[in-house]
């Protein structure tokens, strides 16, 4: 069977009170069939669907329950029901029935919607424990909590006989005493054995449904069984402060790997440094620009030589050309007509007034041909050299070519101070190197707690094995 | 260690703006005094250090 909304492989899932349902695991919907809805449907306004049954293969229909508070689908030929994620929660709330699932007239009206207020109250006021499935033995717990999205009403309880786990899809989000608690996992624990004194009837093979949620240090845990929604609140504790609270002797064993509700030791670093590199990253890119707005970017010489073997001094010289301003660089573009030759250039750039030289050479090399049916090229006919910290004065600019060949033109063009973006990406990538070791840090801490949750982090590389999968 | 980052981001930062502004770059240059003076009118009276350098014969 596939679901009727996304196509998605259906599921089967046995609940607890003996219904066999189908659920989508990717779109977290849910068919029943009409034997297993316990409160009667009164379905209206129906309509073409456009969706097919995915039992019988007959066209579903939509209708309104509640005065068109709720919407659903339903099959006319086998009259089953087809509730999208979270329909079940609403029918439950429109309906004032909790038990909306099982045979036909078992429910209850009478039954309150949420039994386990009382005692969520109680438990609220005594600040009393009760075992989580996955809080560890180091969770203090106190209190009830309240949803998100109902900051007064009480608390929503899990849709534990709708479907397989959805809050698996949904990842839903807390909101309790100011703080946001992610839901960590949803588990089914069974009672195998208790220690401990408890104010509440617990026998071995008890079942219910535990959901946490967390925000480090501190989680929230939700217990389910027999129709009673318990919240607990708990608080992680350092192995060391466990360890010394009950007097024992020696150190507590090594931790071994992340719990739940483990504090990040890198999340306050990572997210100071994160702060300050996007601060900085956004300064890199104002002082660029702002340096570059203020560059001369001048054009102070351009001129054209020939080149000839036959020539008995193959050197030249430019004019002399004024260069002014502040300490700045000087860009050299060099373009020639050379085509499959090569041509090195010994420059000095010459100070008239000092006589000082800065040295450099350049080369220019450009090749290119159609090979077994596939053309090609090496090199440029152009060179462009930035030469670093020119001081203001008169310059001149000798050049001296070599080359294989008779003769051949080039041009010099000389600028004045040219900002050069390259820096720019050099800051920002010497500002992100260190980032990204404190943003590695805290993932790898966090993928270690998520590990085991029901939101897994995906791994940053992909093992073969799971590539092969 | 923000504080470390703090310290190393602004030293990445001032370091750029005075790169930028000076105009240093990576080219590899030799300083030298005391040329000739009349270079400009005999070109071949200094020679260049870089001259002779080890060049290409490209092409495949």
């Amino acid at each position: 069977m596939n679901c009727p909304k996304c196509a998605a492989p259906l599921q089967a899932v046995h609940l607890p009170n003996d219904v066999d349902i189908e659920t989508c695991p990717h779109c977290s919907g849910a068919f029943y069939d009409a034997a297993e809805i316990a409160i009667p449907l009164q379905v209206e306004n129906l309509t073409r669907s456009g969706y097919v049954c995915p039992k019988c293969q007959d066209q579903m229909k939509v209708g309104t329950l509640y005065n068109g508070q709720l919407t659903l689908e339903q099959c006319m030929g086998c009259q089953g029901v087809w509730f999208d994620a979270g329909e079940i929660q609403k029918l439950r709330k429109l309906s004032g029935v909790e038990g909306v699932i099982g045979s036909p007239g078992a429910a209850d009206p009478a039954a309150p919607l949420f039994p386990a207020a009382a005692f969520a109250a109680f438990m609220a006021e005594n600040t009393a424990a009760k075992p989580s499935s996955s809080g560890g033995p180091s969770s203090k717990k106190k209190g009830p909590a309240k949803s998100e999205d109902d900051g007064d009403s009480p608390v929503e309880p899990p849709d534990g006989s709708s479907m397989d786990n959805p809050d698996s899809y949904s990842g839903p989000v807390l909101t309790y005493e100011g703080r946001q608690y992610r839901h960590f996992q949803t588990s089914a624990p069974v009672v195998s054995y208790v220690l401990g004194e408890f104010n509440w009837k617990v026998a071995v093979g008890d079942k219910g449904r535990a959901r946490d949620f967390i925000c480090p240090p501190y989680l929230l845990s939700e217990d389910v069984s027999d129709g009673d929604s318990v919240w607990s609140h708990g608080e992680y504790i350092e192995p060391e402060e466990v360890w010394k609270a009950f007097s024992l002797e020696g150190n507590p064993p090594p931790r071994s790997g992340v719990a739940p509700a483990q504090p990040n030791p890198f999340a306050e670093s990572f997210s100071a440094v994160n702060g300050a590199f996007w601060i900085y990253f956004a300064a890199c890119i104002g002082l660029f620009v702002f340096l570059s707005s203020i560059a001369q970017k001048r054009p102070v010489f351009n001129g054209t030589f020939q080149y000839s073997s036959s020539d008995p001094e193959k050197s030249r010289v430019t004019d002399l050309f004024e260069v002014g301003g502040h300490t700045a660089n000087l860009k050299i573009q060099t373009v020639t007509n050379l085509d499959n030759h090569w041509s090195y250039f010994s420059m000095a750039l010459i100070n008239a007034d000092t006589d000082e030289a800065l040295d450099f050479g350049r080369e220019v090399s450009y090749y290119h041909g159609y090979d077994d049916g596939e053309s090609w090229s090496e090199g440029k006919s152009y060179d462009t050299v930035y030469l670093p910290r020119v001081k203001p004065g008169r310059y001149y600019l000798r050049i001296e070519p070599e080359t294989d060949i008779g003769a051949f033109q080039y041009s010099v063009g000389i600028t004045r101070d040219v900002p050069r973006v390259m820096f720019l990406f050099l800051a920002l990538g010497l500002l992100t190197l260190p980032m990204l070791w404190f943003w590695w840090r805290n993932r790898n801490f966090e993928y270690a707690r998520w590990l085991e949750s029901d939101h897994p982090i995906a791994p940053l590389i992909k093992s073969s094995s799971d590539d092969d999968d | 260690m923000a504080r470390w980052y703090k310290f190393y981001g602004g030293l990445v930062l001032a370091l750029m703006g005075w790169v930028l502004y000076v105009g240093w770059s990576f080219t590899d240059i030799d300083e030298v005094k005391q040329v000739p003076k009349n270079v400009r009118d005999n070109p071949g009276a200094y020679r260049a250090h870089y001259r002779s350098h080890a060049r290409y014969y490209g092409g495949k």
